[in-house]
């Protein structure tokens, strides 16, 4: 099972993610950062505090709105990352790279502005 | 007891019964065929109802005539001659002077839910009950009456099993619908919605030109339904009475055990609505309309597979062109390699090359995604690495160099992990970059010795322009062994879903021996042992190093120059 749900605050796109983030599910998700990222939504923070697993597709979508926000002058920070995923952020060393916060809060704190 | 007889023409004396509703038409599906011109494709019905028989003029071209007065609809006495275009029948009943059942045998109890049951059953109780009663006069009428039946459901499903696309489908069971209801105004096909479970209309059709509004359709349906799979009849007539009859019909559409839909049929008309007769009718072409549904989908899903199948037999061919067909040849030092792609192709590849005399390099990796375009990725990968280390004698900035081409290309959603490391044959010292990949292991000589390497890790390649790579050097000594695995090794999963894991993973590699084939078979029976045969698990790629233990000078052959021995300075 897999959900993602996005909304609006202080004038920070929040994607929230739910549940098993894969090869099987990834395709809704992809559209909707595609959709995101070409209606010009480039300041994203994304929660990941209900991801209970990835798979390297799964991290590439993620990737994807990363990489698409940044060509766009925008930026995308992460939050709540916990369990299986924190694991993988961790072994591809992206925990290294990528804006990673433990809260929302904290993650739109940074974007806001 | 009633029935409409033929009075003149071919059909004269034939003797259609009343009992159900009789549709009247030129259409094949109705219950009294004229094949005629003038006949509308539906044209009447006449249904009995509480108050006696009605006939009902379904808006026919030329019109419905009692004792040659034009009717929409009237109530017919006996005696009464009831006309379509050029055919006349004689409205009989019996109804008024009978009290008690009439005596026809187990038949007529059949009979008489005739419409009802799937037509094997209506087959087999035919069959039993003209087995049974050879001698009982049936009544002819009763048996066509049956007859139309069985044919209407057989026609229903020539009808709809002729097409394999779901939307055609749809269109077909809703057209056939409209035509076997003439009081239905509207007509729809609820799917059951795998992700939330809710029925959810899929097409929708009106009899009138007015663009069928999903608003007026239920939203929900009764758990008997959607639930128990029962056919309900709901919302009663307006002057019906007896709580017969209503105006909304839903059926379930079963296959297997579940209920995969429903067939919706409803009237706006409230005082012209269905009777159980139609109700049942409705629930045999709902499991026939389940059973086609059914094979649509098998068949979409064979399609789905093939052009799968295809793809990933391209993946496949692309991706072992350009593995190594043969390992560098080195006295002193043993390549083993494992490669074994999950679903024939995976994202995992691998390449040993020498990259002078003295140096050979290593590379092991595992593109994300899979099919064809991540094959395609991998194979220029492959390429740009080559390059890369060629002009680049530090490990770190050949992969910095790749993240840099991957990049250019501007594949969004894929990033690639790899180890890159070149090894100095000689001095049996490496030096590796890694991106992002599982760190690697040195097995040492001992029994129990295992080093996880963590050192000269950066972030996968893929992600970042400014992505920052660093390198590790490892002196290895005689009897070791460097394993570089992908982490499809660590996911493979038991039957009760627990992953093989590091833990196992550096149990299996620091036990037994440590000449890398040793290590690899160990490897794979550990793995084999772990995931039983309950599961397959992702691509199994590992690339092992050994020195021997014993050194003897070593001797280098060159791949490309396979009989020319070259002395180390």
């Amino acid at each position: 099972m897999f959900q993602f749900e996005r909304s609006e605050r202080e004038g920070v796109t929040v994607l929230t993610v739910a549940g098993s983030l894969d090869a099987a599910t990834a395709v809704g998700l992809k559209k909707e950062v595609v959709a995101l990222t070409d209606g010009g939504k480039t300041r994203v923070a994304v929660d990941l505090a209900k991801l209970t697993l990835i798979d390297s597709t799964g991290v590439g979508v993620l990737i994807s709105l990363f990489k698409r926000a940044r060509a766009a002058g925008g930026a995308v920070h992460f939050a709540g990352l916990a369990a299986q995923p924190k694991e993988i952020f961790r072994l591809l060393r992206l925990d290294r790279s990528l804006d990673l916060h433990p809260t929302l809060d904290a993650a739109i704190e940074k974007l806001k502005g | 007891m009633a029935w409409l007889v033929a009075v003149d023409g071919e059909l004269s004396g034939r003797r259609f019964s009343l009992d159900a509703p009789c549709l009247v038409g030129r259409g094949p599906y109705n219950h009294v065929v004229l094949d005629d011109t003038r006949i509308s494709r539906q044209h009447a019905k006449v249904s009995p109802e509480p108050g006696g028989h009605i006939v009902y003029d379904l808006n026919s071209a030329n019109g419905t005539f009692v004792n040659d007065v034009q009717v929409k609809r009237q109530k017919l006495a006996p005696g009464d001659v009831v006309r379509f275009g050029p055919f006349s029948f004689r409205f009989e009943s019996e109804a008024l002077d009978r009290t008690g059942p009439i005596k026809l045998g187990k038949f007529v109890e059949v009979h008489t839910q005739v419409g009802v049951d799937p037509p094997s059953k209506i087959i087999d109780s035919l069959d039993a009950s003209l087995a049974t009663n050879p001698g009982v006069a049936h009544d002819l009428a009763e048996l066509e009456d049956a007859d139309r039946k069985l044919r209407t459901l057989y026609m229903f499903m020539q009808s709809i099993a002729t097409t394999l696309e779901s939307g055609e489908l749809f269109s077909r069971i809703l057209k056939n619908l409209l035509e076997l209801f003439p009081t239905a105004s509207a007509v729809a096909v609820y799917l059951r919605e795998l992700t939330t479970g809710m029925m959810e209309p899929r097409k929708v059709m009106r009899r009138d030109a007015a663009p069928p509004s999903l608003s007026t359709l239920p939203g929900l349906f009764h758990e008997e339904v959607v639930q128990k799979g029962r056919a309900i009849l709901s919302a009663p007539l307006v002057p019906g009475g007896k709580g017969k009859g209503g105006t909304s019909m839903h059926a379930p559409m079963i296959f297997g055990n579940d209920v995969q839909g429903v067939l919706h049929v409803r009237a706006e008309d409230t005082k012209v609505g269905f009777n159980q007769g139609d109700l049942d009718l409705l629930t045999g072409l709902a499991s026939q309309a389940a059973m086609a549904l059914s094979n649509a989908r098998m068949h979409a899903e064979s399609l789905k597979q093939q052009r799968l199948q295809q793809d990933l037999l391209l993946a496949e061919q692309i991706q072992k062109s350009f593995l190594p067909r043969q390992l560098p040849s080195v006295e002193g030092i043993e390549f083993v390699t494992e490669y074994r792609p999950a679903y024939s192709v995976g994202g995992d590849f691998y390449d040993l090359f020498w990259l002078d005399h003295e140096r050979i390099g290593v590379f092991i990796g595992d593109v994300s995604g899979k099919g064809v375009s991540a094959a395609l990725l991998m194979a220029r990968i492959s390429s740009d690495l080559r390059v890369a280390a060629l002009a680049e004698s530090s490990p770190a900035r050949a992969i910095s160099r790749v993240n840099q081409a991957v990049l250019e290309r501007k594949q969004h959603d894929i990033f690639v992990t790899g180890i890159y490391l070149s090894l100095d044959v000689k001095t049996k010292q490496l030096t590796l970059a890694n991106a992002g990949h599982l760190p690697p292991f040195v097995r040492r000589k001992t029994r129990g010795e295992l080093v996880r390497v963590e050192g000269g890790s950066g972030t996968a390649i893929g992600i970042f322009d400014e992505a920052v790579y660093e390198q590790t050097t490892i002196q290895l000594e005689p009897g070791d062994t460097l394993v570089l695995c992908t982490d499809g090794i660590l996911e493979a999963t038991d039957e009760l879903g627990e992953q093989f894991g590091f833990e196992r993973l550096e149990l299996s590699l620091s036990s037994g021996t440590s000449r890398p084939k040793d290590v690899a078979d160990r490897l794979q029976r550990d793995l084999r042992e772990h995931v039983g045969d309950a599961a397959q698990y992702d691509d199994v790629t590992m690339i092992l190093l050994g020195v021997a233990a014993d050194p003897a000078p070593a001797r280098l052959r060159r791949r490309d120059e396979p009989t020319q021995t070259v002395k180390p300075e």
